[in-house]
């Protein structure tokens, strides 16, 4: 019973994102197709002539009705998962995008991993151990990392382990020192929040009767924290780790500018400067499929854990 | 709640007093720039580019010679505008839609909300890196962009509370003395929403901050050579290893603002309202 209505959840909310996603996919066609810029005249040297331009604008579709061109770019990504070719380079977006996007996908992976199992914990610590100097300490730690943007943590990290201690290497991707920095300064800003969540909603549920019952039932204080409280605490929590994987992904987008990792976010940036429009679509319609993905998940996730949910 | 009420409170937190320093201190830092700086900030000596810290420049020189210390004064004023502006469009914006959401029913609610949605699907940084993409890099554009990704969080926001406030018994009792429905939001229900609009406005500036400050690091915000402390920190990027201050000093510079409006937001939430805690 619970499973069918799991299941119908699951079935609404994706019914509800379908629109959301087309809605993404016109918005981006449409902003970047209104952008200043002929792409004919940017594929083609500067030494093209007009009737090459015309050639090139005919062969392109630029030449149809937008809505005309809105229906073609519909119906490629549909049928064949054609998103264009790359101005630059000439390839398929999709294989750019498929040649960039696992390694920013392993980057916000591990750098949520790191970050909500340290957050967590460190939550728990501060709750339970609320006003001590541990947690006074802890929290003054979470706001420096709130405040810090991570393009400046990088940086400064980037300066300590590779140019002053020469421990880890400053780029590059594939090997574990290599992957350390980018994942570090990623998750700083995530940790942040997924442990002030943990710690409030922690001592929220510290306070409760059945807490002081199972204490009262004789219960060590771990079981008591971990099976008890943490697992009540974890809902909203779960839900910051969701919100915070968008963040994560504009993280990692900055955390590829500093350590030079070829991933989507440079191959993005690199698009802008290079008004590569086909990349930029497709990077930012993926991103977003992503996205949505992510919260879908983190959704089903939540009803799984809180019943409650379901019922409403 | 009166003002002097908030004061009280506010008076009693350390962290929303430090915090609420660190903005005043800024504040009075871009105001007084001219007379506070001691060098023009965009006078160049190739001479001395990438100075260390000296005397005469307290702050060192960057990548054209230019004294570091004054870029940073001149920089507060490009980052506290760029931030409160931000937070000013999609502040009013958002709280508008947000009250016509929560006050109508039926399509206009729905139409705002389900756009709000769409918004929202975007990643927040890359529709900002979209919209710029569209204008073309710079930082009015900039701001502009991330002011239009803030909207939809204050539109939330703000229907969440009119949704409540409108089934109230005063928002009744005006209806009833015959108050248009314009007056019933903007003399009842926007001053009741106060509350929350002003801690979010608070730590929103913050966040907006750093996000022009991270599309001026990518080279999509600010442009030479403005003094604003993102590009200064993209500038001297390439310098880490060699002449570490040209970034410390701008990153340090964010922190510390950051900071100060994240814990004066803090501390506003706390003594605006010791539930939300």
């Amino acid at each position: 019973m619970r499973m069918l209505l799991i299941l119908k959840r699951v079935g609404i909310r994706l019914l509800q994102t379908i629109p959301l996603l087309f809605g993404v996919i016109i918005i981006t066609f449409i902003l970047l197709s209104i952008a200043p810029g002929d792409p004919a005249e940017i594929l083609l040297s500067t030494n093209a002539t007009p009737e090459n331009i015309q050639a090139m604008r005919q062969e392109l579709g630029l030449n149809d009705p937008l809505l005309v061109q809105l229906w073609n770019f519909l119906k490629g990504i549909f049928t064949e998962l054609d998103f264009g070719f790359s101005y630059q380079n000439r390839q398929p977006v999709i294989t750019e995008i498929f040649r960039t996007l696992p390694l920013t996908i392993t980057l916000a992976t591990l750098g949520i991993l790191l970050s909500s199992t340290v957050g967590i914990f460190v939550g728990v610590v501060s709750a339970v151990k609320q006003y001590s100097f541990t947690d006074n300490a802890l929290r003054v730690l979470v706001l420096f990392l709130v405040s810090m943007p991570v393009f400046w943590l990088g940086l400064v990290l980037l300066y300590i382990f590779a140019s002053k201690l020469g421990w880890l290497p400053s780029y590059g991707w594939g090997t574990i020192e290599q992957m350390i920095l980018p994942v570090v300064t990623l998750s700083c800003f995530p940790l942040a929040s997924i442990t002030r969540m943990t710690r409030s909603n922690m001592l929220e549920v510290l306070k409760q009767d059945y807490i002081c019952t199972a204490r009262a039932k004789g219960l060590s204080s771990t079981s008591v924290i971990f099976h008890h409280a943490l697992r009540n605490a974890f809902i909203p929590v779960v839900t910051v780790i969701g919100l915070q994987f968008t963040i994560l992904l504009t993280g990692a987008l900055l955390c590829e500018t500093i350590f030079a990792l070829p991933g989507l976010g440079r191959l993005t940036v690199s698009a802008v400067f290079a008004r590569d429009y086909p990349i930029i679509r497709g990077a930012i319609i993926l991103a977003s499929l992503f996205v949505t993905l992510v919260n879908l998940a983190v959704d089903i996730v939540y009803s799984i854990l809180d019943p409650r949910i379901i019922m409403r | 709640m009166s003002y002097k009420m908030v004061w009280l409170r506010l008076r009693k937190d350390m962290g929303a007093l430090i915090g609420l320093f660190l903005v005043i201190v800024t504040i009075f830092v871009a105001i007084f720039a001219p007379f506070l700086a001691p060098h023009d900030p965009g006078t160049q000596s190739l001479a001395e580019r990438r100075a260390r810290p000296s005397k005469e420049h307290l702050f060192g020189q960057d990548i054209y010679g230019r004294d570091m210390l004054s870029r940073i004064i001149y920089g507060s004023r490009t980052t506290l505008i760029a931030g409160v502006l931000c937070v000013l469009m999609s502040g009013i914006i958002g709280s508008f839609l947000g009250l016509c959401a929560g006050y109508y029913k039926g399509s206009i609610s729905t139409i705002i909300m389900r756009t709000m949605d769409l918004m929202m699907s975007f990643p927040v940084f890359l529709l900002a890196i979209l919209i710029v993409s569209v204008l073309g890099p710079g930082l009015v554009n900039a701001v502009v962009a991330v002011a239009i990704t803030t909207i939809p969080s204050y539109a939330r926001v703000v229907r969440s509370s009119a949704l409540t406030l409108k089934n109230t018994q005063y928002v009744e009792a005006a209806r009833a003395m015959g108050a248009s429905n314009l007056a019933i939001m903007y003399d009842h229900i926007l001053p009741n929403s106060a509350a929350s609009i002003i801690v979010m406005s608070t730590t929103g500036v913050a966040s907006a901050i750093i996000s022009t400050a991270a599309l001026g690091f990518i080279g999509l915000g600010a442009q030479p050579p403005t003094a604003e402390w993102g590009l200064m920190l993209n500038e001297g990027r390439s310098f880490i290893t060699s002449d570490p201050h040209l970034c410390m000093i701008p990153g340090l510079a964010i922190v510390l603002l950051v900071l100060g409006f994240n814990l004066s937001g803090d501390g506003l939430r706390d003594a605006l309202d010791p539930r939300l805690k």
